[in-house]
């Protein structure tokens, strides 16, 4: 039984989540309490979302940085659109629009025109950053709308709207990484591009569609971020994409690509929100808990790491293993 | 196997928070005597703990829940980039709804985004008193406590215009992008520069409450504008950065230059007459006077509207003896 | 590896956007921009500290990994050190820093080469206990008020001319260049970058030499952060600014890619000129510091745009298959 466990990618720090959570439901008042363990959930949805585009690009084996000035971009639009009188649908699929584009303009700058990844996503995260403090005026800009705020705060049976979202967009892209051809797709350019553009994937397609997923999943964090403090503030998503990337690779999504998924990265969300949430309720300055942070992430991945040594498998796949 | 593995962490989630449901339901009808005698519980959340001004507020919350009894715990967000404390507040704001605080003090990262948790806790009956930066909404606390910094701003500028003669240059550097305090105190000053026909603001720019950007920054405005006679900085970091770019560039004494909060930095540098003025915030009492509020408000007495903190302005005049005026 | 002609060539590239950049600012506010002061002020006082740390950030990146600890090592470096100097004792100032660099960059190397973690999640984990320890060390209370003979390193002069700062990066530069372009353990470097693999089993002692990478970051980082004492004439946790975002772009604009094994030095310098240039003018030019991150996003993009046209050249040249 546990040879099987092993075997699971995201085993570590899902072990790591459990450990944590009991650790705190003794060590934090008020940690055990069913309010807080749905507070937690919410606040993991913004992230989650996020990252998975995240994800999607790591399992690409390339990476995203713009994901948290589409974040911040969209917050702003939907705040500004809003403002305007722009009917809410509108103004939602417009923001979807713009973090679509600004995936394709990622994805054709990368794929179709080889251009490094870490270079174009860098130079889209700066200009859309930018952009956002300009349309915004360097300002919070404060919105009104019942819909919004019902996306942001209201509950659907008694659970989040937020939570139903990010639940929604969990299991599809799950599904989709698992059952249809794109996530096959995925996952064999992650492991490695040339063999598979060889065997007949559309590498440059597949690549370019995992910009716009990721672009699109910003825009919907930041849509819900909108919701939830009824307002768009051109900074919100300036952590983001770090610790974006940091909860992907947490999870067990490894940066060569071909490895890890979303439940990881779910996981690796939920254990920083955890963290923060324990850390806080145990009555940590936060002085304290930057390094504590840094010192748990730091134990999880070293044991995780430590553990996947032993698997021949990772020595066997590096031979075959392209230089993308 | 993957499913099993997720379906049971999925199920002793859903189990733990069942039971932990009920627990804390049944917590609820505890003894109502015991909750009479019980310490108030206040939680202040303030923006970092890593500004000497925010540490001052601290101490001055804590001593006042140490005099006056009462529980007091200092919250702050851990992320400090610029943005990324606003959404920390909020979760640390709905903590005190799960920690079943009894009255929550509040100096928010951001007006506009904090008042959808405020809601939260007004809905959950726990009563919030409004710290050093407003919450946009007024119907969101029950007082407010601090200073105007529209005010302080407008009162150093007029001080240093007085100093500059009445005529002369400006720049204006800004603190941190869409921060509150910055956006006031720039507000304060604009309305003073209106009273001065013979002022003039030839530069504005925000050096994010940094002293080493705002030295970089005012470096680069001395090329453009050499003649310069005055910098308005929106707190003191940024006030002894411009110090030392004034000093790089051997125009010491020659330009008059204003920050914002009165650390220990700064009035050092007012003796040495490097910086003209600047104003006292009394982060102390701003603390200090936040708590005892809040434990006014929890004990029915009759509570303000707003408590305002006497700002002073600071100069080598009174920069020995201004810490005496409690 | 790519042959002395074509590094020649794209270093010459990145030298031709930092001239147009320069060109453009000389012309739109000659009296205030171009001049001896303004240029001097900007190259030798405010680009130095961008460079160290974009020194450090290149050879990361080169060795196809990534270091966003160093920023947060500066800090505590300079916090810790910061006492010493005040009282003149130079030397055990000198070692704490030195120390304190050493120790996190040993940190980061054993992460990363032996235990084999992912240079981004091993960083990233280093930079918020890092950070954590610098605000639990702080407390709120900067150091101010150093003596004048220690602010001499970075305002005093040696060589007429030259501020000290200045001379003390141009060192620096003058032993990493001969480091990485002249010794065999500069080229393990590159070829660490190109393929681990394959450099392990050509006899390179990767794991050393990555290591020592590391090692060298947190030796830069600490003299970055001494240098900043000095310079500020205090100890202030805010020198963190946007160090870690401008040494990342800096060695993009100067064409080092994160595919690694390409790039020198030389490029990391003039990719800093131009970022610090982009400010200064911006500054003078009294621009919303808003835009500031969008025009550096543009510039990012139009550099790497401009490369689209240099692999054209590379095609017509016939050399094609050598610069991917």
């Amino acid at each position: 039984m546990l040879k099987r466990i092993k075997k699971l990618d995201v085993s570590g720090v899902a072990v790591g989540d459990i450990v944590l959570f009991l650790f705190f439901c003794v060590a934090a008042e008020n940690f055990l309490n069913g309010y807080n363990f749905i507070l937690i959930l919410r606040n993991s949805c913004t992230l989650l979302v996020a990252s998975i585009g995240m994800t999607l690009a790591i399992l690409v084996s390339q990476i995203d940085l713009s994901v948290g000035s589409v974040v911040s971009m969209s917050a702003v639009m939907v705040a500004i659109l809003n403002n305007a009188g722009c009917p809410l649908i509108l103004t939602i699929l417009a923001t979807l629009a713009m973090g679509a584009l600004v995936g394709l303009i990622n994805g054709i700058l990368i794929s179709k025109f080889k251009l490094d990844f870490w270079v174009v996503t860098f130079s889209t995260m700066s200009i859309m950053a930018g952009l956002a403090l300009v349309i915004a005026d360097g300002a919070t800009v404060s919105t009104q709308n019942e819909v919004l705020d019902f996306i942001g705060n209201g509950k659907i049976l008694g659970v989040y709207t937020v939570i139903w979202i990010t639940a929604l967009v969990c299991a599809i892209m799950i599904l989709v990484l698992k059952k249809t051809k794109f996530g096959y797709n995925v996952y064999s350019i992650g492991g490695s591009a040339t063999v598979a553009g060889v065997s007949g994937v559309k590498v440059v397609k597949n690549r370019t569609m995992v910009y716009v997923l990721s672009g699109i999943f910003s825009a919907i964090s930041g849509i819900m971020i909108a919701g939830m403090t009824n307002s768009g503030s051109p900074t919100v998503g300036n952590e983001y994409t770090f610790s974006a990337m940091a909860a992907v690779v947490i999870g067990g999504t490894s940066f060569d690509g071909g490895k890890g998924g979303i439940v990881g990265t779910i996981c690796g969300t939920l254990l920083l929100k955890i963290l923060a949430s324990g850390l806080s309720l145990m009555g940590i300055p936060s002085t304290w808990q930057k390094a504590t942070i840094g010192i748990v992430i730091l134990v999880l991945i070293i044991t995780d790491v430590v553990s996947e040594k032993r698997k021949n498998i990772k020595g066997l796949r590096r031979v075959y293993q392209d230089v993308d | 196997m993957k499913k099993i593995f997720a379906l049971l962490i999925t199920l002793t989630f859903l189990v733990t928070t069942l039971a932990a449901c009920s627990g804390s339901t049944s917590k609820d009808a505890a003894n109502p005597k015991e909750e009479a005698t019980k310490q108030k519980e206040i939680v202040v959340i303030l923006k970092n703990n890593t500004a000497p001004f925010f540490i001052s507020v601290a101490e001055g919350a804590k001593a006042a829940g140490e005099e006056l009894g009462a529980n007091v715990t200092v919250k702050t967000p851990v992320e400090t980039a610029e943005g990324s404390g606003n959404e920390q507040q909020i979760q640390l704001a709905e903590e005190t709804i799960v920690s079943k605080a009894d009255c929550v003090v509040m100096c928010p990262v951001d007006s506009q985004a904090i008042i959808p948790v405020m809601k939260q806790l007004k809905d959950a009956n726990i009563p919030v008193v409004n710290l050093n930066t407003r919450i946009s909404d007024n119907t969101m606390y029950k007082t407010f406590v601090g200073l105007e910094n529209y005010n302080q701003g407008y009162d150093t500028a007029k001080a240093l215009f007085e100093g500059m003669g009445k005529k002369g240059k400006i720049f204006i550097i800004e603190g941190s992008t869409g921060a509150q305090t910055s956006i006031d105190r720039v507000k304060g000053a604009l309305a003073a520069v209106e009273e001065y026909p013979d002022i003039q603001v030839v530069a504005q720019q925000s050096a994010n409450y940094s002293r080493a950007e705002a030295m970089n920054v005012v470096q680069n405005l001395l090329q453009s504008y050499p003649d310069v006679n005055g910098i308005f900085c929106c707190n003191d970091e940024m006030a002894l950065g411009s110090v030392e770019a004034v000093d790089a560039a051997g125009k010491t004494g020659s330009i008059l230059i204003s920050g914002q909060d009165a650390n220990d930095d700064a009035c050092a540098a007012i003796r040495e007459g490097k910086i003209y003025v600047t104003s006292f915030g009394n982060p102390y009492m701003q603390g200090y006077t936040s708590v005892q509020a809040a434990i006014d408000l929890l004990g029915d007495k009759e509570v303000k509207d707003f408590y305002e903190v006497q700002t002073l302005v600071v100069d080598k005049k009174n920069v020995d003896t201004f810490k005496d005026k409690k | 590896m790519l042959t002395k002609k074509q590094n020649l060539i794209d270093l010459l590239s990145r030298v031709a956007i930092l001239v147009v950049v320069v060109a453009v600012l000389a012309i739109i506010k000659t009296e205030s921009f171009w001049t001896v002061e303004n240029i001097r002020q900007v190259v030798f006082q405010q680009a130095p500290y961008t460079i160290l740390m974009a020194f450090g950030m290149s050879l990361a990146i080169i060795s196809k990994g990534i270091d966003i600890s160093m920023a947060s090592v500066m800090v505590l470096s300079s916090y810790l050190s910061a006492k010493f100097f005040q009282q003149g004792n130079y030397i055990l100032g000198i070692l704490v820093a030195a120390g304190i660099g050493v120790g996190f960059g040993i940190s980061n190397g054993l992460l990363i080469s032996k235990i084999k973690i992912e240079p981004y999640i091993a960083t990233f984990s280093i930079d918020f206990i890092a950070l954590g320890l610098a605000y639990v060390v702080c407390n709120g209370k900067y150091i101010y008020g150093f003596p004048a003979g220690f602010r001499s390193l970075t305002n005093g002069s040696l060589i007429f001319g030259f501020p000290n700062i200045a001379l003390i990066t141009m060192a620096v530069f003058v032993l990493l260049y001969i480091l990485t372009r002249k010794t065999t353990y500069g080229r393990g470097l590159y070829s660490i970058g190109h393929n681990k693999e394959v450099a392990r089993l050509s006899g390179m002692k990767v794991d050393q030499i990555l290591l020592s990478v590391y090692v060298i970051n947190g030796v830069l980082a600490a003299l970055t952060g001494v240098l900043y004492l000095s310079r500020l004439n205090a100890a202030d946790p805010s020198i963190k600014g946007s160090l870690t975002m401008d040494s990342i772009a800096a060695a993009l604009i100067g064409g080092i890619p994160f595919g690694g094994g390409k790039g020198s030095v030389l490029n990391t310098v003039v990719g800093a000129l131009i970022i610090i240039f982009i400010r200064n003018g911006m500054n003078i030019m009294n621009i919303s510091t808003n835009w500031q991150s969008a025009v550096v996003g543009f510039v990012i993009l139009f550099s790497i745009l401009y490369e689209i046209l240099l692999k054209k050249l590379m095609i017509a040249l016939g050399k094609k298959k050598e610069y991917m």
